[in-house]
């Protein structure tokens, strides 16, 4: 009797536990969504046109007017700051979209392929892996030259290789499962047992590391055009803005804390959102966590 | 052993050559090149014609493959060539930036280890306490910061408000204070989160119950026990993260113009100065197999059911 009872407790809590992580999750998809449509929208909704110069309100601190103060060309910040999210966020969804499927789509051909191409491109990735990720972009984008698109290509060829070890293991875990072999023998092609039985089963790992992927893109993106290397002035770019600003640290420091403070927020909501993804769609972690408790 | 190590030290080549190949290949196919980017910064007009004596002169306007064994054979006999914007050895200037970057990566490393390992463990001793909470809420934040944005902090804050460092430069101790601090809470952050995961991990096993029944007190077992088993998984990443800091931190390094090989690859990949940019890389790759082959000992020693053999 007491021990049905306390399955029921169990379960029950179970359930409340999941409830609120469903709520986080709904809770931190609407801000982030928020965040989203601000940047899209940024050139109907910024209050003053970010790239129109005036010299006499050079420098101004925030004040009712111009919320975030003035940068050194007088070019409204606020206005800057959500232009310049249009920029750094979708070109850091653009990279890991990018990295995401092309990983993936590597990792899928190894794992289900195995063989010499397969040793080969893991041996490549490890490389690539154990190579200071930074300082290669840097190398790759300097090489290449500036630019924003560069940057992101850049970013591309050092990252991709995270997403394919991932799921060539992912792979590798269930393509000897019954039910592949199932699908060999009704006749189903390799690529449709690819694409229609593997890679559904695989998405979510895939889905939590891309989502907790964007901040940290979104940093060395932003990094990059710090060193020059990414978008170039004039472009409303938070990490370009913040290198404008820095000869003017000691006199207006608003000029980089508002970019830099933009970055923390759009970071920490990518984060939470991808925290909250994972265990949304991990729950077994959770459950042996509360177990061992 | 001997052999073991020999033979890592072996792939070197292979990896040398591939990547000094995949650089200068990247590097051909870039527009712009060093005697563009020497001339266009001088004020003045230079003629086309200044420009290709000069390209001559640096044997870059040869095709690219003989250029590319002209080079490779100065680096076997020793002599990795002049940078083409200083004139100065490329070797010797190399060495010399090397002291700042080892001091900074041994610094930060330090700091790293001296928060995050305790932090790390306290964090997870007192699991979902106030104290842990208080602990991942500031290993997040520190997540989510960017090197640049910290560091520009730091020095609005410590240096330009109370004046308590210098904001760069390469003198005196006080100079390193502020570039280890934002390398250190970048790191400690990541840490602190994967010793509490670690920690929390083993502490869940059967043998930290065993201990416990048999009467061993906590800080003993958590020290004796847990700790060093947990050290595996922390070495890693630490192995990691040295590779990564002894490449330099091109971006810290830059904005407080501590005089390291990150600063130095980023002005010579700037001013195209291809001979030091091929210096960097083989640096990179001797990083590489270097961090890697240490690691594996390392992880013999801590753990002896691994084998150096199989691997090699």
């Amino acid at each position: 009797m007491e021990v049905t009872e306390r399955t029921a407790v169990r379960i029950r809590t179970r359930k409340i536990k999941k409830d609120q992580t469903m709520t986080k999750f709904y809770l931190f998809l609407t801000l982030v969504i928020i965040l989203l449509l601000v940047a899209a929208l940024a050139p109907q909704i910024v209050p003053y046109d970010p790239y129109a110069q005036d010299l006499t309100q050079a420098l101004q601190p925030p004040s009712p007017e111009h919320l975030l103060g003035t940068d050194r060309y007088g070019r409204d910040m606020l206005s800057r700051v959500i232009m310049g999210g249009q920029t750094t966020i979708y070109s850091a969804l653009l990279l890991v979209g990018i990295i995401t499927g092309f990983g993936t789509l590597v990792g899928l051909f190894c794992g289900y392929q195995g063989g010499k191409i397969d040793s080969l491109i893991m041996r490549v990735s490890d490389v690539f892996l154990a190579f200071p990720g930074m300082v290669f972009a840097i190398a790759v984008a300097g090489i290449l030259g500036g630019g924003l698109i560069n940057a992101v290509v850049a970013l591309a060829c050092i990252s991709w290789p995270k997403f394919a070890r991932l799921s060539r293991g992912q792979v590798l875990g269930i393509k000897n499962m019954p039910y592949i072999a199932a699908a060999r023998l009704s006749g189903s092609g390799s690529i449709k047992i690819v694409f229609k039985h593997i890679l559904p089963n695989i998405i979510g790992p895939i889905l939590v590391t891309s989502t907790l992927d964007i901040g940290t893109m979104m940093m060395e993106l932003a990094g990059l055009s710090f060193l020059g290397l990414g978008a170039m002035p004039p472009i409303a770019e938070w990490g370009s803005m913040m290198s404008e600003g820095r000869s003017m640290l000691q006199t207006s420091p608003w000029v980089i804390l508002a970019p830099g403070c933009a970055i923390f927020i759009s970071v920490t909501l990518f984060n939470l959102l991808g925290d909250t993804v994972r265990d949304v769609l991990d729950p077994k972690t959770n459950k042996r966590k509360k177990e061992k408790k | 052993m001997k052999k073991y190590v020999g033979k890592r030290l072996l792939q070197l080549i292979p990896i040398i050559l591939g990547i000094t190949l995949l650089s200068f290949t990247l590097m051909q196919s870039a527009a712009g090149d060093a005697v563009d980017a020497l001339y266009d910064n001088a004020s003045g007009g230079v003629s086309e014609e200044v420009k290709a004596e000069k390209r001559h002169e640096l044997g870059l306007d040869q095709p690219f493959i003989i250029q590319y064994t002209n080079w490779l054979g100065g680096v076997l006999t020793g002599d990795m060539g002049v940078s083409y914007i200083s004139n100065k050895p490329v070797f010797e200037t190399f060495v010399s930036k090397l002291p700042a970057t080892i001091y900074l990566t041994l610094t930060s490393i330090l700091l790293t280890v001296l928060i995050s390992i305790p932090f790390g463990v306290l964090s997870a001793v007192r699991h979902n306490c106030f104290t842990d909470y208080l602990i991942r809420f500031f290993s997040f934040i520190g997540n989510a910061l960017p090197g640049f944005f910290v560091s520009l902090l730091l020095i609005y804050f410590l240096a330009l408000q109370l004046k308590l460092f210098p904001v760069m430069g390469n003198g005196g101790w006080k100079s390193i204070v502020l570039p280890t601090l934002t390398l250190a809470i970048a790191m400690s952050a990541k840490y602190t989160r994967q010793v509490r995961t670690t920690v929390l991990e083993e502490l869940n096993k059967d043998y930290v119950i065993g201990a416990r029944a048999r009467g061993i007190r906590e800080p003993v077992m958590l020290f004796a026990s847990v700790l060093k088993t947990a050290m595996l998984t922390i070495i890693t990443l630490l192995a990691l993260s040295i590779g990564s800091l002894l490449g330099g931190t091109a971006i810290v390094e830059s904005i407080f113009m501590w005089d390291g090989v990150g600063k130095l690859a980023v002005d010579s990949i700037m001013m195209r100065d291809y001979p030091m940019i091929q210096a960097y890389v083989i640096w990179m790759a001797i990083i590489y197999v270097g961090v890697n082959l240490v690691t594996d000992i390392i992880y013999h020693y801590l753990d002896p059911r691994i084998r150096l053999e199989q691997e090699g």
